[in-house]
């Protein structure tokens, strides 16, 4: 049911390592992006920019980040998808990336245009911090425990 | 002494062993170490997008490179440290690794970037920056970074060659 011997990440190695940097580097421009609003959110970024000046500069970047390393992080889960779906770190990063992706595009980029005040806004970004970085240590723990 | 030897004084320091050993400090800090890649990641490419003029251009340079400077320098500052003690505590083996070895100089050229670019575009006002110069030390600083990024994850695609492999090579008496 689960045979990957003929995947292609399984038969060439490369392919294997090049989706994981592209997993890495695409993690960093998105979850990097989004921590940059977040800490103009906590007023401590670059305060030459509104928070909704900073969203805008960079929604484009943080979305192809996101695609990019949902679409490779399914690639690498691709080549032993049993063991990934049912390892419990592995289920809690799932966890933290699907409620990353609604609470970044249904609330933290609402707060960030500046609809609500800004207490509303420090809640989000530390919100948005500790969900990225679950992701990020739900990832490596993976291969750790 | 050899490398290797090297490699084997650093890893048998007590803390360095007390990493490699460790079942759950070894993974905090090598998860530690990607989120400050994230993290730093983000702010090296809005400093260097800006210098290319593909992002917030209505902001002056200085501003805002300055604005960013201490969250990448604590950034690096931690990204560094844990690196350092991931390194340090399979020494050994890293030293015999060409990724890990490519990491390493890569970061030397990250450094001979600073030394170099530093003055002439990081810490100088907007107006006195050559445009051409912007380009070329955000171009590098870009590529710099993201062949130590790359070349991180690879060290853990490397397989030295066994005792085996290595007895066949040599050749005959």
């Amino acid at each position: 049911m689960s045979d990957t011997s003929t995947n292609f990440l399984v038969v060439h190695e490369w392919a294997y390592g090049l989706t994981e940097i592209a997993h890495i580097l695409s993690l960093a421009l998105s979850i990097g992006l989004i921590a940059l609003v977040d800490l103009r959110l906590l007023g401590v970024g670059p305060r030459e920019v509104t928070p909704a000046r900073l969203l805008r500069a960079t929604a484009i970047g943080t979305v192809i980040g996101l695609v990019t390393a949902v679409t490779s992080g399914l690639l690498i889960a691709s080549t032993d998808p049993v063991r990934y779906f049912n390892h419990p770190t592995m289920r809690l990063k799932l966890a933290a990336v699907v409620v990353g992706l609604v609470f970044n595009y249904a609330l933290h980029n609402r707060v960030a245009r500046g609809a609500y005040s800004p207490a509303a806004g420090r809640i989000v970004a530390v919100l948005s911090l500790a969900v990225w970085t679950t992701a990020v240590f739900g990832g490596i723990f993976y291969a750790f425990t | 002494m050899t490398l290797a030897a090297i490699g084997r004084a650093i890893q048998d320091v007590s803390v360095f062993t007390a990493v490699r050993e460790s079942v759950y400090v070894y993974p905090i800090i090598l998860s530690t170490h990607l989120a400050c890649i994230a993290v730093f990641g983000g702010l090296i490419l809005v400093t260097n997008l800006r210098l290319l003029g593909w992002m917030l251009t209505d902001v002056p340079v200085d501003a805002l490179i300055q604005s960013l400077r201490p969250w990448k320098q604590a950034g690096f500052i931690v990204m560094v440290t844990c690196g350092a003690l991931l390194g340090a505590s399979k020494a050994e083996e890293y030293l015999a690794n060409p990724f890990f070895l490519t990491k390493l100089t890569l970061l030397a050229g990250v450094a001979l970037h600073g030394l170099y670019f530093g003055g002439k575009v990081y810490r100088r006002e907007e107006r006195l920056i050559s445009p051409s110069m912007a380009r070329a030390a955000a171009v590098l600083s870009l590529m710099l970074w993201i062949g130590v990024v790359s070349m991180g994850r690879w060290i853990a695609y490397y397989d030295p060659p066994s005792p085996v492999e290595q007895q066949f090579s040599q050749p005959a008496p």
